[in-house]
């Protein structure tokens, strides 16, 4: 049975479109047949994260206008030949999106994959609304920070009751919390928020936690989803994440402050 | 400052406008005179004085009380200023007169019936045709238990309640069960009735109830029970770090609430029309 999956914040710039790519990276890796949405219409960057913006010739609105088919329009991830990618377009008319073709585009997927993530815009206007409306399971993306936390639980009280599960009274869509951009030290200076702090708010355990970490924008610019960066601390937090999305215990890593080396704590390196 | 304040708290009268707040918890900014520049900062220092209440806190525009009409590039100017303030104009209230249409269309805001400007006016009992409106607003709190982001308001043509007027209502059946988390934009109204909320209300979240409230998880939102009036409705509470108590009109926010209390079990009470915060189980 095939399952869509939003990835959503409220708040911009938190990591959606980092975790979208590499969540999808991540069932790919583990057989599932995955296709990741961009939702965010006139700009859309998961093609450049993905690593495909050169091979977008129709988007997702091209679809719902019918001016292609869906397969025409599904990118092959050139990684995964169970991964596909589904461009936004670059128009700026917001209203491209329809609910009508969100659905059809959607069950058009269905049919085709197990796995369905929708990369959410910021807000919760039309897109954002759209992005979540069909989904059968929520990754709501959350920085270490009060305003964030603070959109996160509007954005899960939207998703009790303005998803398409919702209104049908068909079942509650199963949310995940994502903390992205954690970072120990900041949380031990008391710049930043704890994984404790942001459970406790929201009402939710963390089903991964993402350090902040340089490779992020390495593996942005090379178009390389992070989690495919086995080395990076990132990297292995996807991948942990993924695999308790799967069901699998996995225990909590990079949450705590590292204990710095006799040497490093001589001569102050870090 | 451990005093409650009322609801409407009067500025002076050389105030430019005054924020108050209103039915539903929502807050009105009644304008007095049209000096954009001064309405601008005098809200601004409001929401700077409690901004866990006030930014972005979605607004009435209440300007019945002004001596001249605006015109439209001041219309437009002043809503901008309140987007400025950290306000989010909303709704326009007006009494039906020959100014409102003109007054609706210029600032382009659905209108809501104005709402009395003195506190605890004597009303009759609203006749029921008049608030189908509410009833409305009720059924959906009912069926879902949560309203989405936007605040309820009543239509034009339903008759204004005063904020803290003293109907008493007599609760029809039972209480307004609520057992998933009340989060930031919602809004639970138990109309008539007690509310209780087995789950968490987080900042942000609005509980109504014309009875007593009830809350199991931890209250960080605001909580205003006894909203038609009913002084001795209480609020009772497990986790008390609410943005905002009110019974009956009579209210305190954060900054007023004793730090100790802070977390604790409490049940909060009117006490000779002061509101009272007291641990549970002192007595
Ligand atoms: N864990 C992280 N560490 C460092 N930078 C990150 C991390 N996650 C995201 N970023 C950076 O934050 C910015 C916003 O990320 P993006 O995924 O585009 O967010 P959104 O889709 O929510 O707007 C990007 O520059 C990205 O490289
Ligand atoms: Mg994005």
């Amino acid at each position: 049975m095939s399952e869509v999956i939003v990835v959503t914040s409220g708040k911009g710039g938190v990591g959606k479109t980092t975790s979208s790519a590499s969540i999808a990276c991540g069932f790919a890796r583990r057989g599932k047949k995955v296709v990741v949405v961009d939702f965010d219409i006139g700009l859309r960057n998961l093609d450049l994260i993905m690593g495909c913006e050169r091979r977008v010739v129709y988007d997702f609105v091209n679809v719902i206008n019918n001016d292609c088919s869906l397969k025409q329009a599904l990118i092959k991830d050139k990684r995964f030949d169970n991964l596909s990618v589904l461009a936004a377009s670059q128009t700026r008319d917001k209203d491209a999106l329809t609910q009508e073709g969100v659905e059809r585009v959607l069950n058009g997927l269905r049919e085709d994959f197990d796995i369905i993530i929708c990369d959410s815009p910021a807000g919760i206007e039309r897109g954002a609304h759209l992005a979540m409306y069909y989904a059968d399971r929520a990754v709501v993306v959350v920085n270490p920070e009060v305003s964030s936390v603070r959109d996160s639980d509007r954005v899960l009280g939207l998703l009790a009751s303005k998803t398409s599960k919702a209104e049908q009274g068909s079942g509650s869509i199963s949310e995940h919390l994502l903390l992205t951009r954690y970072s120990p030290e900041r949380v031990a200076s008391g710049d930043m928020m704890s994984v404790a702090d942001v459970e406790e708010i929201l009402g939710l355990k963390v089903i991964g936690v993402i350090p902040e970490s340089q490779s992020v924008l390495a593996a942005s610019n090379a178009g390389v989803p992070v989690i495919l960066d086995e080395a990076s601390e990132a990297g292995m937090a996807y991948d942990d994440a993924v695999a308790r999305m799967c069901g699998d215990e996995r225990p909590m890593r990079f949450t705590e402050l590292k204990k710095k080396g006799l040497l490093n704590r001589l001569f102050g390196g870090g | 400052m451990n005093e409650g304040n009322t609801v409407t708290r009067h500025s002076s009268p050389a105030a430019p406008c005054e924020l108050r707040q209103g039915r539903y918890g929502l807050f009105t900014v009644r304008l007095n005179l049209l000096d954009l520049g001064a309405i601008q900062a005098h809200l601004s220092d409001q929401v700077a004085s409690a901004p866990g209440l006030l930014e972005n806190a979605p607004v009435v525009l209440d300007p019945s009380a002004l001596p001249e009409l605006p015109a439209a590039d001041q219309a437009e100017d002043l809503l901008a200023r309140l987007r400025a303030a950290g306000l989010q104009p909303l709704a326009l209230a007006h009494a039906p007169d020959a100014d409102r249409d003109y007054l609706a269309q210029l600032f382009r805001l659905p209108l809501v019936a104005a709402e009395p400007h003195r506190r605890l006016a004597k009303v009759e009992d609203p006749e029921p045709a008049q608030t189908d409106a509410e009833s409305v607003a009720a059924d959906a709190a009912d069926a879902m238990s949560v309203e989405p982001a936007a605040p309820v308001l009543e239509p034009e043509h339903s008759a204004p309640l005063p904020a803290a007027a003293a109907p008493a209502v007599a609760p029809i059946g039972g209480s307004l069960y609520v057992n998933s988390p009340v989060r930031s934009g919602q809004q639970v109204y138990a109309k008539g009735r007690d509310l209780v909320v087995t789950a968490a209300v987080s900042a942000g979240a609005e509980l109504i109830a014309d009875g007593c409230i009830h809350v199991y998880g931890r209250l960080a939102g605001k909580a205003l029970a006894g909203a038609r009036g009913d002084e001795k409705a209480r609020i009772y509470c497990l986790n008390f770090q609410p943005e905002l108590v009110s019974i009956a009109g009579q209210y305190r926010l954060i900054e007023s609430i004793p730090a100790e209390m802070r977390g604790q079990a409490v049940e909060v009470l009117l006490d000779n029309e002061r509101l009272d915060i007291r641990a549970l189980g002192t007595r």
